[in-house]
């Protein structure tokens, strides 16, 4: 039986996320399938000609000082980077949650670095270390500090962390926040009367309601560990010698400034995977301890 | 009503991105040869940001002096980038700019993208030097190079008067300035290690003052039968960077940057600066009161003192240009006395054409080496992109660790096992 034609009421929807749509598969879908493509050639980048080399790239890489270097310091970047920037933000997001006075004020004051262009902050901190840290370590007589750590290979890393945990914290700080206004303040009234202590109270109540924040900022920040770029340029270039290379370094320079665009694309496919592991994992993880699973 | 809204919504977004896209894609295709009317439009892609002026200059007058061709100049930014993609696209600018020493001017001749200008009428009249830098291994030339760069030692007029101290001739004199300055309670020279690249021109540079026959030795570790383990010029190179920085150099060199080196020179945290002429400029805007002066690099005696040269504009024709006669005309209109002369003047360098040279009093002493054929050419010009790409660590690990041996070995490495 054939029913008449009644006007589709999702047509709208579809329409509006058109432009979405296009966007996302022409600037990101397109550009990764052809990405595998090239990754599995020897295109330098440039010439008319390249040939189909199969896997030869990935098997590379694995063979590769470079790339394995710059896996070990971009993991340990990031395994510090995110406890650094999860305990901080929270503990920032917790203080801007009290009813101090300014409150507004303090939380655009704490967002305001994440509106900062990296490279700007990597900039200016390349400063910091060079005039003003030293005469720190001068004043403190701590001898490690007197020279610009960024130009000592075992210190350099520091340098980088506190520039991107300073900037990196921001975003988290506000994400928490959303989380724990959302917390219905009926349930903390209820624990004090049942005589639960501020920590029962932190642990049994806020913390449900922040995993799903958890989750995202976990997300968020180990995604931005793992491609840590913009502050290397602006800081240490790769350097002293080899000792700041990230991947995401790596492959820029190989792809663009090396010739060696189809080795470096293979490189990011290799992130991408690594990168969509850890959070597919994390995500499921996280998500049995949400509020309302269990 | 609210349908009619919605689908209304819909359509504005859409079109919106139609538009964006559209607008986008438009920027690109601006150079290319166009036939408008009779005339020829041709393209001139500009690498050198600092020149914009001088070049349009340039163009302009070039345009007016004859009605046939159009000569469209653009300076895009991350121009060496636009080039590379526009290669792999077949879009190559008809004239564009480029630097012979870098390994990117093999991978053009080598991926068949330059016409062959050996033959061109103002090749008589280029400088010895820069032609051997443009001449690739099979004996031809694709480049014009124009003007050219150099390096030397700046330094302070003020503390060289105080102390009444004389240009120095030759090495041993250089160290007895140094240690005089330091005597007086200053600090002789600020070197911008954090930067790999100057570490690495300060060897490459100064290698070639102090070892005449260094571009062989180098062209001998590549092909396999000599050891840069037991050359002795590597081994003086390296252990003079180290004497001069150690004795000699502002604390913490490694962490000091190019930008920074340069303001601490310029406000007087050193007497002496060694780098390219490139860093003229900066250093006057630096501190604009500022008098110094600069003197070549001393050689082991005087007579050997030589300076490196560097091409430091040159211009590529692109092979499969529609319009090449146009293009080759425009460069051979480049390539004269009188237009060198004006980049001369206009941004205060030498220039590689007879004749091309303005009044260069800034760098007079070093011109006058260039001019005298006095010069060598820098040891990048045998770089393949393997070396270039991490000769800088290389150079920077020798500061970092204090180890010839090791720097040796790892120089060793690099040039014996380059692929290409």
């Amino acid at each position: 039986m054939r029913t008449p034609k009644s006007p589709n009421k999702k047509m709208p929807f579809y329409i509006m996320s058109l432009p979405s749509l296009i966007m996302y598969s022409f600037f990101f879908g397109i550009p990764v399938i052809s990405g595998i493509y090239y990754s599995l050639t020897d295109w330098d980048g440039m010439s008319k000609e390249f040939n189909f080399i199969g896997f030869k790239n990935y098997l590379h890489s694995f063979q590769d000082d470079r790339f394995w270097n710059s896996f070990l310091f971009t993991f340990k970047y990031t395994i510090v980077l995110v406890i650094s920037v999860i305990v901080i933000s929270l503990i920032i997001a917790l203080l801007l949650n009290t009813n101090i006075k300014g409150k507004g004020f303090f939380r655009s004051i704490y967002f305001f670095p994440a509106v900062l262009s990296l490279i700007t902050v990597g900039l200016i901190f390349n400063q910091i270390f060079y005039r003003v840290v030293p005469q720190l370590g001068e004043l403190l007589g701590i001898e490690s500090l007197q020279s610009n750590i960024l130009g000592n290979s075992e210190l350099a890393i520091w340098g980088i962390l506190i520039t991107n945990i300073w900037q990196g914290v921001a975003m988290p700080a506000i994400i928490f926040l959303a989380g724990l206004q959302s917390v219905p303040k009926d349930l903390y009234e209820a624990a004090t009367i049942d005589g639960a202590n501020m920590i029962q109270k932190f642990q049994y109540i806020t913390i449900p309601f922040l995993i799903p924040m958890l989750s995202i900022n976990l997300v968020l920040v180990v995604k931005s560990g793992l491609t840590v770029f913009d502050y290397i340029v602006a800081m240490t270039e790769g350097g002293p010698g080899r000792s700041t290379e990230s991947i995401a370094y790596i492959i820029y320079q190989q792809g663009f400034r090396q010739y060696q665009f189809s080795y470096g694309v293979a490189q990011s496919i290799i992130l991408l995977i690594v990168i969509v592991m850890i959070s597919v994992i994390q995500t499921k993880l996280l998500s049995r301890k949400e509020v309302g699973q269990q | 009503m609210k349908r009619y809204f919605n689908i209304l919504l819909s359509v504005l977004i859409v079109s919106s991105t139609v538009i964006m896209t559209t607008a986008c894609s438009s920027d690109a295709k601006d150079g290319g040869s166009v036939n408008a009317g009779n005339k020829t439009t041709i393209e001139f892609l500009n690498q050198k940001r600092e020149s914009i002026d001088v070049l349009t200059k340039i163009v302009d007058q070039y345009n007016k002096s004859q009605d046939k061709v159009i000569v469209k100049l653009n300076s895009p930014a991350e121009a060496t980038t636009v080039i590379s993609s526009r290669a792999a696209s077949g879009d190559l600018p008809e004239v564009f700019t480029d630097w012979p020493m870098q390994a990117n001017y093999g991978q053009y001749v080598d991926s068949g993208l330059l016409e062959d200008l050996t033959n061109e009428p103002y090749m008589d009249t280029v400088n010895e030097t820069a032609l051997e830098i443009s001449t690739r291994p099979d004996g031809k030339i694709y480049t014009a190079p124009l003007a050219l760069n150099t390096y030397g030692i700046f330094y302070s007029v003020e503390d060289f008067e105080e102390l009444n101290i004389t240009i120095p001739t030759t090495y041993d004199e250089l160290i007895l300035v140094c240690e005089k300055l330091q005597a007086a309670g200053k600090t002789p020279f600020m070197f911008p290690d954090k930067d790999s690249w100057t570490v690495e021109q300060e060897f490459m540079f100064n290698t070639g003052v102090w070892d005449k026959n260094f571009l062989d030795t180098y062209r001998g570790c590549k092909e396999g039968y000599i050891t840069l383990i037991e050359d002795d010029g590597i081994q003086q190179t390296a252990s003079r960077m180290l004497d001069l920085r150690n004795r000699f150099g502002q604390k913490d060199s490694l962490g000091t940057s190019y930008d920074d080196a340069i303001s601490n020179f310029a406000t007087g945290k050193s007497s002496m600066f060694m780098q390219g002429i490139w860093a003229l400029d900066p250093i006057k805007q630096a501190n604009p009161e500022f008098e110094f002066n600069v003197f070549a690099v001393p050689g082991n005696t005087a007579d050997e003192t030589r300076v490196e040269i560097g091409v430091d504009l040159a211009f590529d024709v692109s092979k499969d240009s529609k319009n090449k006669e146009a293009a080759l005309e425009f460069v051979r209109y480049m390539m004269t006395p009188e237009t060198a002369k004006l980049y001369s003047e206009t941004i205060q360098v030498p220039t590689a054409i007879e004749g091309g040279n303005a009044e260069l009093t800034a760098i007079a002493p070093l011109v006058k080496y260039v001019e005298e054929g006095k010069s060598f050419p820098q040891l990048m010009g045998l770089h393949t992109t393997d070396i270039a790409t991490n000769e800088p660590a290389v150079c920077q690990q020798l500061i970092v660790s204090q180890d010839i041996d090791e720097f040796k070995t790892s120089m060793n490495d690099l040039w014996a096992n380059t692929e290409k």
